[in-house]
């Protein structure tokens, strides 16, 4: 069974890309979300395989959301999907449980190895 | 400004709009402004906190806007400037600054960016810093883009 895959960006054309792109290679895309709190409400609802995160945003950032889905279930998968790429925020990142870290603009072939090793 | 900051958003803009598909990127004109940015069509706004403060504003005109887009979505014709187009923009400016800061971060200082506000219309003006701003033009096949520098610290 193909895993289900929550997106949280707070812009539009990068939910609608990254969709497009697991789709493409047979996820199951089962909710998005423009906020941290978007995103903490859809993880506890959906529970889903992978959440891909923006840190970025308006309400709460990703980081932030990214703790109190680890603090609710502490075998949460989650990726980091953030434009800042500086060393102090993927360390936060990965310290407070990301799995692993992506760049934007990110190379396709590399976003589909890094969910596939997941 | 300084020279190297300055050389740091210069380095930004020449290496993430290729990455989303534009060409013929080239640096035109930097000029000193007053604090003041005249809007074009189409303004987004994003500030830069933490060890840097200052804020930023992209200008460009709405066909620029919607050219981008449209490389932006593959090829996919942008009409008109609607909510998903507006987002790509958002995003493009989104991953140009973090690019820039992120090489700041590299020098030893931590830079946070805020999300982007988009701003249409040209009958506003945009306070950019309290001090003078240094507005860059680059030209790009899809049209002009002027950003607008504005660092306080």
């Amino acid at each position: 069974m193909s895993k289900r895959i929550l997106i949280v960006d707070d812009t539009m054309f990068m939910r609608v890309k990254i969709r497009g792109l697991l789709e493409k290679w047979g996820y199951q895309v089962v909710g998005e979300g423009a906020n941290g709190l978007e995103a903490v409400a859809k993880y506890k609802e959906l529970q889903p395989d992978i959440v891909l995160m923006d840190i970025t945003m308006p309400e709460m950032d990703g980081i932030a959301a990214l703790k109190e889905i680890r603090a609710f279930d502490a075998k949460a998968t989650v990726v980091m999907v953030s434009a800042l790429g500086q060393e102090s925020f993927v360390m936060e990142a990965i310290r407070s449980g990301a799995r692993n870290y992506l760049v934007k603009p990110f190379q396709e072939d590399k976003f589909e190895e890094v969910l596939a090793r997941l | 400004m300084d020279s190297n900051m300055l050389k740091t958003f210069i380095d930004a803009v020449l290496s993430v709009l290729p990455m989303l598909g534009l060409t013929d990127i080239k640096q035109g004109n930097a000029i000193e402004k007053d604090k003041l940015a005249a809007a074009k069509d189409v303004t987004i706004l994003i500030g830069l906190s933490q060890d840097i403060r200052g804020n930023l504003a992209y200008g460009l005109s709405e066909e620029c806007a919607r050219n981008i887009a449209s490389i932006m979505m593959g090829g996919m014709p942008v009409p008109k400037f609607d909510e998903l187009a507006q987002s790509a923009i958002c995003e493009l400016v989104n991953m140009v600054t973090a690019s820039a800061a992120t090489n700041l971060g590299s020098a030893g200082k931590v830079v946070n960016i805020s999300p982007p506000t988009l701003v249409t219309g040209q009958n506003v003006k945009v306070r950019v810093s309290h001090e003078q701003i240094l507005a860059i033009e680059f030209i790009t096949s899809a049209g002009t883009i002027e950003i607008n520098v504005g660092i306080e610290c």
